[in-house]
């Protein structure tokens, strides 16, 4: 009952909002809020799920389960979307953005909680739609970014729908139901080697929402081009459901597939992280300095999940949900910095603390965050993630832990550029420091930051319980713990 | 004598078809010509159940002509009920019910019969009333081009048909679709015939290499007429297609080329079009293009094709059918405009626009969704590939069609009679959330 709310309460308010056509700012609000709260009693253990739509040789397409981690993620998703509608208040996209936001965050609630492969697919797609949609609409209304982003993601989900029905097949043809739930799905008797080729299929359609190393190149485009609220919710909110695929679906499906990949995969995501840290170090832009670095840590993530060992698996899923408030705080801090009119070019930037004393103080914390301070909430999930792999592939493990140095050149030299030294000329002579509102955005962002650094303890105890649920193979036949 | 229920409805629409021109005897009465025709095809597709799985002579109504001929008569209804009122139909328009049922007749006869000259009477009963459709009194300049070369090909593929059926008569010595001794293409002859009839069917399906007439006609003809090619006179074609693999046995390679080819040559063509209406046809060859591809994976194949054919036609119809609320020649779709005066007939034109490209929760994707199953249980796995790399590539140009405003004039009246209100809302409930209705095809 919960979860489908969960799914449709947004829906319902984007319907009435396109609808309505009046700005309401309230309902929106409102409607963020309802979902935080709807979230908490999941968290607290109710088991709930529905099983609607029952089609024939399909299954139940409305197949909805709570389930640990997918709590998580749509409380963490839940929590993102005030901050991304406070970003953007009294903007006058404001209406059509929460428009948008509403149904992205409706169908990232479906894919987190399907249980029917179809379902979770047809969630999958709706999110890219949307998520296309956005870039389309706001900030710099980007066709060229807004048909990369979708090509992108539509012919790799198709990849992924290829990949599932083998699986489908082979399932049907052994025990004479054809169902696409998961509990069906699972438990397939195909050979190593086809499930290798499945899984990169699968890993095509789901690595391109994180983005994977090859298959990044939409990321510039979709995180420069849109809002800064935009950006916030898809390199936040969206690649949560690439992260969740993988965990959820990927991986259990094709057990063996994923460990015969899994060394592969550890390389390419090192090379990933190495990659996007040296892509945010040449940039001429903060803004793609935030895109980049948001790729390499999403990298770093695909990194854990591959290492297929506990902590790598713990620190993953913790470094996604850390890079959510990462996110949130870095793009944040580009839109303030465009609410004042400045651009996020670097010529334009300098000694910026001076003029905005307060502004630069959180910058630095979320920059400090970024590059992975001890303390902040970084750090743990990429301690772990890194500690896992090197006991699987200490190499690989070691280039990656490059990339993370070179992340932290990276946003000190950011900080340098923007914050420290002369006060450029070309700022304007009166820049006000921040409003009311960001200060309580940045107040709550840091406060969960320092929370997920130093209270990590209670979230990653939580991931040791819902690992088994989701792959019992994983933790007895794969690289242990 | 006699007449076995299965001949039934091709009957009923003949009888209708030949009444339907005495309505042009007085305006009032022609009036109501369009109603005449709506009765007809209803007639036509409650016989068609009637008659369903009785064994007749020449014709048979299996499940799948069964789904598709009741398809054709409904279709034809619809569009009746649509055009009654269109400004096309003010001249003449007991002929132009006359000739749509003709069409319709041509269909029932493809759909239906199993003899290889049930069939050519039905391609030519089909074919040869288009001549006149696309020139309708009232048309552009542009039609008559495009009839002309719709005319030439459609003859040359008559006349590959009917040279089709005299080389398997040479070598089976029978004309039966399924004839008794072994399969229809067991012979050099008449597999070189058999090859020559899937040529002439390519011409009327757009398949390629044979679509070079179809962006034209596509964008030249009158919307009516395009309207009622697609919708009812493609799937009959389809139908045809769907027995003749049903009866040729293991030999799916000609299928496989053609899918191939069409998916790869249509979703190219599309892609690099600027134009509007001829997008539209070029996405109809790779549409075909699916539609083999269902074809060349057999038996289970087969049951999708029929989806596929019905699922088609209800695009199709979700396309041309607002687009008949714009002025003829319209090669940009003014969104601005169409959403401001007829809201719902824009978002038909989204939905079946989404639903061509094969966006989840619509008719279009689950249909492309059997395909693959289909092809990937029968191990056809380059063509599975190649229809998804197709249809993902028919993202790129189906959604910015969607997004891309043109200047667009300061004023546009638009034909949009109540009629068409109700066919968009029904076509939107239809093309997004048709899938509910397949427990009813496909019953456990």
């Amino acid at each position: 009952m919960i979860v489908s709310l969960l799914v449709l309460l947004p829906w319902g308010i984007a319907l009435w909002l396109s609808l309505a056509q009046r700005s309401a700012g309230a309902l929106t609000i409102a409607g963020a809020l309802a979902e935080i709260l709807l979230c908490i009693p999941l968290l607290a253990g109710d088991p709930s799920a529905v099983a609607a739509i029952h089609l024939p040789l399909l299954g139940a397409l409305w197949q909805l389960q709570a389930n640990p981690l997918a709590d998580l993620f749509a409380l963490t998703t839940a929590l993102l979307l005030p901050v991304a509608l406070a970003v953007q208040w009294h903007h006058d996209e404001y209406l059509h953005l929460a428009r948008i936001l509403a149904v992205l965050q409706g169908a990232l609630m479906g894919t987190y909680f399907a249980n029917n492969f179809l379902g979770f697919y047809i969630f999958y797609e709706i999110v890219a739609l949307a998520a296309a949609w956005l870039i389309l609409r706001s900030g710099k209304k980007d066709r060229r970014a807004a048909l990369t982003f979708l090509l992108y993601t539509v012919t790799a989900s198709l990849f992924l729908l290829l990949a599932v029905l083998p699986i489908y097949l082979n399932r049907g043809n052994n025990t004479g139901i054809y169902d696409f739930s998961w509990i069906q799905l699972s438990g397939s008797d195909l050979s190593g080697q086809i499930q290798l080729l499945l899984f990169l299929g699968m890993l095509a359609g789901l690595g391109v929402k994180l983005p994977l190393f090859p298959l990044h190149g939409w990321a510039r485009g979709a995180y420069v081009q849109s809002a800064p609220a935009a950006a916030l919710f898809l390199s936040g909110a969206t690649v949560l459901a690439g992260v969740y695929g993988l965990v959820h679906w990927a991986v259990p499906l094709l057990p063996r597939g994923a460990l015969l990949f899994s060394p592969a995969g550890i390389i390419l995501a090192a090379i990933g992280t190495l990659y996007g840290a040296f892509l945010a170090l040449s940039t001429s832009e903060l803004r793609e300095t935030v895109a980049y670095s948001s790729v390499s840590h999403m990298n770093l993530v695909a990194l854990g999940i591959f290492a297929l060992q506990e902590q790598a698996w713990s620190g993953a899923l913790f470094l996604s949900i850390a890079h959510a408030v990462l996110a949130a705080g870095l793009f944040t801090v580009l839109a303030v910095l465009e609410a004042r009119g400045l651009g996020s070019n670097w010529e334009g930037l300098g000694g910026l603390f001076r003029r905005m004393p307060r502004f630069g103080a959180w910058t630095l914390l979320f920059f400090l965050m970024a590059l992975g301070l001890p303390g902040l909430g970084n750090f743990p999930g990429e301690f772990l993630t890194l500690l896992g792999s090197f006991r699987v592939l200490p190499l690989w493990a070691g280039i990656a832990t490059l990339g993370m140095i070179v992340n932290l050149v990276v946003f000190l030299r950011a900080y340098e550029r923007s914050m420290l030294g002369q006060i450029n000329p070309r700022l304007p002579a009166q820049i006000a420091d921040l409003a009311q509102r960001e200060w309580w955005i940045f107040l709550l962002l840091g406060a969960a930051s320092l929370y997920l650094g130093l209270g990590s303890q209670t979230l990653l105890s939580d991931f040791a319980q819902l690992l088994p649920v989701h792959s019992p193979l994983l933790i007895g036949g794969a690289h242990g713990h | 004598m006699v007449i076995s229920a299965t001949l039934w409805a091709p009957i009923a629409v003949a009888i209708a078809a030949l009444l339907a021109f005495f309505f042009d005897l007085h305006p009032r009465l022609g009036r109501l010509a369009p109603y005449w025709g709506v009765l007809g095809s209803l007639g036509a597709a409650a016989l068609v159940l009637h008659g369903r799985l009785d064994l007749g002579q020449g014709f048979y109504w299996d499940s799948s002509a069964t789904i598709l001929g009741t398809y054709l008569g409904l279709a034809s209804a619809m569009l009746f009920l649509l055009l009654a009122r269109h400004p096309l139909l003010q001249r003449m328009p007991g002929a132009f019910t006359g000739l749509c049922l003709s069409v319709l007749l041509g269909a029932l006869l493809l759909v239906g019969s199993d003899e290889l000259i049930g069939l050519f009477i039905g391609l030519e009963l089909q074919v040869l009333p288009f001549f006149a459709l696309f020139v309708w009194p009232g048309s552009s300049s542009r039609a008559l081009e495009a009839a002309m070369k719709y005319a030439l090909l459609a003859a040359l593929a008559s006349a590959l048909f009917a040279l089709g059926i005299a080389l398997i008569y040479l070598g089976n010595g029978d004309l039966a679709l399924n004839p008794p001794l072994g399969p229809i293409n067991g012979t050099f002859a008449a597999r070189l015939g058999f090859i020559l009839l899937l040529a002439a069917l390519g011409f009327e399906l757009a398949v390629a290499p044979f679509h070079a007439w179809v962006a034209d006609i596509y964008a030249g003809a009158p919307t009516p007429a395009v309207l009622y090619l697609g919708a009812v006179g493609k799937v009959a074609i389809m139908g045809v297609l769907i027995n003749l693999a049903g009866v040729s046995g293991t030999w799916l390679l000609p299928y496989l080329a053609l899918a191939v080819l069409s998916m790869v040559i249509g979703n190219l063509l599309a892609w690099r079009t600027p134009s509007f209406r001829r997008l539209l046809g070029y996405s109809a060859v790779a549409h075909a293009g699916y539609f083999f591809a269902a074809l060349a994976a057999g038996p289970l194949g087969l049951i999708i094709a029929t989806f596929y054919a019905v699922v088609y036609g209800l695009m199709h119809m979700g396309i041309f059918g607002p687009l008949l609320s714009l002025p003829e020649g319209t090669d940009e779709i003014p969104w601005r405009h169409l959403r401001q005066q007829a809201p719902l007939a824009a978002g038909l034109l989204a939905v079946s626009l989404l639903s061509l490209a094969g966006m989840p929760p619509s008719l279009g994707f689950f249909v492309k969704l059997g395909v693959l199953v289909a092809d990937i249980h029968a191990q056809v796995w380059g063509l599975a590939i190649v229809l998804i790399l197709g249809s993902a590539l028919s993202f790129a140009y189906y959604l910015p069609s969607l997004w891309r405003h043109p200047h667009e004039q300061r004023s546009l009246a638009l034909w949009q009679p109540a009629i068409l209100r109700l066919y968009a809302a029904a076509g939107m409930l239809l093309l997004g959330l048709g899938w509910l209705l397949f427990p009813l095809f496909l019953g456990q």
